[in-house]
């Protein structure tokens, strides 16, 4: 096991490099990071352009710049950053934590919803109740995520105006300068982390739970959990214990995937709630042609990418024995 | 989207319509119709509470005079703790002296200009250390471009012609002498204001306090009525400065700057009451139905003329393009109502077609010169009989101009952030199809470089922030190979009436100069002026003293009067 994690790991390495060349290609041939600043009224002096160009490397070649950051990122500067912030570094890590807290939550709520969907539809297929569940679902899975968003703000202001209390906030990640004490902070966090965290759930838990559904319905299938129904064992015990773990497996392998893609920033989510993440951060960064905020951005998916399938593969070894012993 | 012109304090002033028989403001609606823009919303404010302003944008350098950190959304949170010395007001024609801070400004000498600036003996930073003629003489020298060449500034106009600062009276009398006359000294030491020196000179060198002191994190110091007491990258939270020397001391326990990603989560936060105050930089078609949806929560709103304007540009390195017949029958066949009704109109149904490029309806000096020139029309018989007139033919159908060269097809390019602009160069092209021209939309998302850069364009449609003081952001615009003459138009009248605006003394005399600028400029039918956007403000009526403010301040030029009605 171990050593197939330090194979995994050193695949990444090198796959690491060229993409970041890719993108920092890609990034710098679209254009003139500075093309902003020379659209000023009044116009920014020339020797600040000429003091942003040389901060920011571009009279130097292109070759010699990625040199620079590569070198750079492992004395942990990131480079610096053309929309004018301190450190991307910090940057980046600030977005990250942000949309980690929120898609953690959402994820573990799709996962668990996921799961009893996906059982209850396999255990009662092609009855009333696998329709109900699966038509919810492919609702979810149809529903654009902007709109239900902006539903769901709507329908809170109207809980809010209901009942008196700002019981869920549509926008941001706290209450500004928030007084008071531990249970009102958690409140507060709370109230803002409702309404996005539906959002992704549902959207991630619908296509979820189709997979888990079908992976469930072959499980069920399998000889063993016939010889388990055979044997005389309680149905709950074959469902959970014969089927349900090894359809688990695939929806592993699904759910790291996407995991890894929405802590690369659920851009739609964060920007209807106003949620500063990746999501966030990589598109101001793309717009103002900011290469380095781009790279750390890479730097940190990627790593999340890799550990979050490496931790799917070691989760893949535990439900599945064969994987272990093989 | 617009692209900035000056930023400082007022210019254009704006329709103060009222519509209430007696003293007081007018309603419609929940929409407050101000009879006086400066007073409206006056009233008594109670001490304590809290206000939360909307404010959207970015703050990723905290220095607001640099590269990185120029910005209007920016300055309304800087402006509470830098001082200024003139405050542009509501109606954006008074430019006020900042009274706390100042007790005179007073140009002293023409030749060389002198200006005297005499401080309030009791303005201090927050730390007590007074505020003093070293400050001014710090903010020039960042900025002049001489005394700091690695300060990375965002290029504030006038503080390169000042020759030399010199403090007096212990600091508080600042003499302040020009080397080549600057019409718009009121611009200098105001929105970007004054920085402690005392402090920046405790942190490197010039420079070193320019680029990283004063940029990299929130201030701990003030000398405004407000200082920073809490931040992060979604608010700024500023308590009462305690060592505020103003007349008016702030009433509001705390004021929290909201910074949101997105115009159009603003209405909704209001709803929600996340926020109190929305100041949106341009109001959307649904935004106003929603705000008027706000009334029974108590929300009332301001839509005034604003000091950006729409304008129509042509690129006179088009060959087609060079021959003034053609452009004066495009300007004469466009009808700007049409543009206005398909667009900003839907918003505000009293906008009507703007005729000056230099100033702003109910400014001293506006005029009605494209109307003059009956452009913006549609008149369509007129245009055709322009181009006939000048040999054309095809008029109509496929229009080749006197040397027998068919008029190609022409490009009306937009940036994608504004979505309206597709409307507006349809209807462009609607009228000069009738011409005999074909015109085809090409949005870019690529402005800068594709417009300001390249000038890859024919026709293209933006707006521009009014200038508080026209005369620097007409220069800009007009004059010969100036960096934001993208349509590379030349005139040698215009480069000296306009240069003439900018080094007089004589502030009756730019008027004039500026209005033969804008005369000359419409004639050759370089740039047709559509309409001016209106500016909204929205907020709850419990609070008083919060109004509609177009300037580069914006309503947040008086927050230490804000506060929740008093009983």
């Amino acid at each position: 096991m171990l050593r197939f994690a330090a194979r995994r790991l050193a695949i990444a390495v090198p796959l690491l490099l060229v993409t970041s060349l890719a993108v920092f290609a890609l990034v710098s041939l679209s254009g003139d990071p500075l093309a902003d600043l020379k659209l000023r009224q009044p116009p920014v002096p020339q020797h600040t352009i000429d003091l942003q160009r040389h901060r920011l490397g571009l009279d130097e070649p292109f070759f010699t710049r990625y040199w620079h950051w590569l070198t750079g990122v492992l004395h942990g500067d990131f480079g610096p950053s053309t929309q004018g912030y301190p450190s991307v570094g910090h940057a980046v890590w600030s977005a990250f934590g942000v949309t980690l807290r929120l898609v953690l939550v959402a994820v573990v709520l799709a996962v668990v919803l996921a799961v009893v969907v996906g059982v209850v539809s396999a255990a009662r297929r092609y009855g009333p109740t696998d329709h109900a569940l699966t038509f919810v679902s492919f609702l979810f899975l149809a529903m654009p995520t902007f709109w239900f968003a902006i539903l769901l703000k709507y329908g809170a202001i109207w809980l809010n105006d209901t009942t008196g209390h700002r019981l869920l906030f549509t926008a941001g990640e706290r209450t500004p300068s928030l007084q008071g004490d531990w249970w009102a902070r958690l409140g507060d966090t709370v109230g803002h982390l409702v309404l996005p965290t539906i959002v992704l759930a549902l959207a991630s838990y619908a296509a979820w739970s189709r997979f888990a559904r079908a992976s469930m319905i072959e499980a069920l299938s399998a000889d063993h959990v016939r010889f388990a129904r055979a044997k005389g064992l309680r149905r709950r015990r074959v469902l959970v214990r014969h089927g349900l773990r090894t359809a688990l497996a695939p929806l592993v392998t699904v759910v790291a995937i996407d995991f890894s893609a929405l802590l690369s920033g659920a851009i739609v989510t964060e920007m209807v709630f106003e949620w500063r993440g990746m999501g966030q951060l990589l598109l101001r960064a793309v717009q103002a042609r900011d290469s380095y905020m781009v790279l750390g951005w890479l730097l940190v998916t990627a790593t999340v990418v890799i550990v979050v399938n490496l931790i799917a593969d070691l989760l893949y070894a535990v439900l599945d024995p064969r994987v272990r012993h093989g | 989207m617009g692209l900035r012109l000056a930023a400082v304090a007022a210019a254009g002033a704006l329709l103060a319509a009222g519509c209430s028989g007696g003293g007081g403001d007018g309603v419609q609606g929940n929409r407050i119709v101000a009879k006086d823009v400066n007073t409206v919303n006056a009233g008594q404010a109670a001490d304590g509470g809290r206000l939360t302003y909307a404010v959207v944008g970015e703050i990723a350098n905290w220095n607001l005079s640099s590269a990185d950190g120029s910005s209007t959304e920016f300055a309304q949170i800087a402006d509470q703790y830098q001082p200024s010395a003139f405050i542009p007001q509501p109606d954006a024609t008074t430019v006020a002296l900042n009274e706390d801070l100042l007790v005179s400004a007073t140009q002293t000498g023409d030749s060389p200009q002198t200006i005297v600036y005499k401080i309030q003996p009791n303005a201090v930073w927050s730390d007590g250390t007074p505020i003093t003629a070293d400050d001014f003489i710090w903010l020039w020298q960042a900025n002049n471009g001489r005394d700091c060449a690695d300060c990375e500034t965002a290029g504030l106009p006038g503080y390169d012609q000042i020759s030399s600062i010199t403090g007096s009276d212990g600091g508080k009398t600042v003499t302040v002498t020009f080397s080549s006359p600057f019409a718009e000294w009121k611009s200098l030491f105001s929105s970007p204001g004054l920085f402690p020196a005392h402090l920046a000179k405790q942190h490197g060198d010039m420079a070193t306090a320019f680029n990283d002191y004063f940029a990299a994190d929130a201030p701990d110091w003030s000398g405004g009525p407000w200082i920073i007491s809490a931040h992060d990258d979604q608010s700024v939270t500023m308590k009462p400065n305690p060592k505020w020397y103003g007349k008016v001391k702030p009433h509001l326990d705390e004021l929290v700057f909201k910074i949101l990603g997105d115009t159009t989560n603003l209405a909704t936060q209001l709803g929600s009451r996340e926020v109190d105050v929305i100041a949106p930089k341009q109001a959307t078609v649904d935004m106003i139905p929603a705000l008027q949806g706000l009334a029974d929560k108590g929300v009332v709103y301001q839509m005034d003329p604003g000091l950006t304007w729409e304008q129509i540009t042509l690129n006179l390195a088009n060959p087609a393009l060079a021959q003034k017949p053609l452009r004066q029958a495009l300007f004469t066949a466009v009808k700007t109502q049409d543009i206005i009704d398909a667009t900003v109109g839907q918003v505000d149904k009293d906008i009507k077609p703007l005729g000056s490029l230099v100033y702003l309806p109910g400014q001293p000096g506006y005029a009605d010169n494209a109307g003059a020139l009956d452009y913006g029309k549609g008149d369509l018989d007129a245009a055709k009989k322009i181009l006939s007139d000048a040999g054309y033919t095809g008029v109509g159908d496929k229009l080749v101009d006197p040397d027998g060269t068919a008029v190609p097809a022409l490009r009306c390019r937009w940036w994608t952030t504004a979505p309206q602009r597709a409307d507006e160069c349809t209807i462009v092209g609607e009228a000069a199809k009738a011409l005999g021209v074909t015109v085809n939309n090409d949005p870019t998302d690529n402005f800068g470089p594709d417009i300001a850069g390249k000038h890859d364009f024919d026709i293209v449609i933006f707006s521009w922030d009014g200038a508080p003081f026209p005369a620097s952001g007409a220069a800009q615009l007009w004059t010969t190979d100036s960096g934001l003459n993208f349509g590379s138009y030349s005139n040698k009248d215009v480069d000296t009436w306009l240069s003439k605006a900018v080094s007089t003394t004589d502030p009756n005399a730019i008027p004039d100069l500026l209005n033969k600028a804008d005369k000359q400029v419409l004639s050759d039918a370089y740039v047709l002026p559509l309409y001016q956007v209106p500016k909204v403000l929205a907020y709850y009526k419990d609070f008083v003293n919060v109004r509609n403010n177009p300037t580069n301040w914006g309503p947040a030029y008086n927050t230490q009067e804000w506060g929740k009605a008093a009983k």
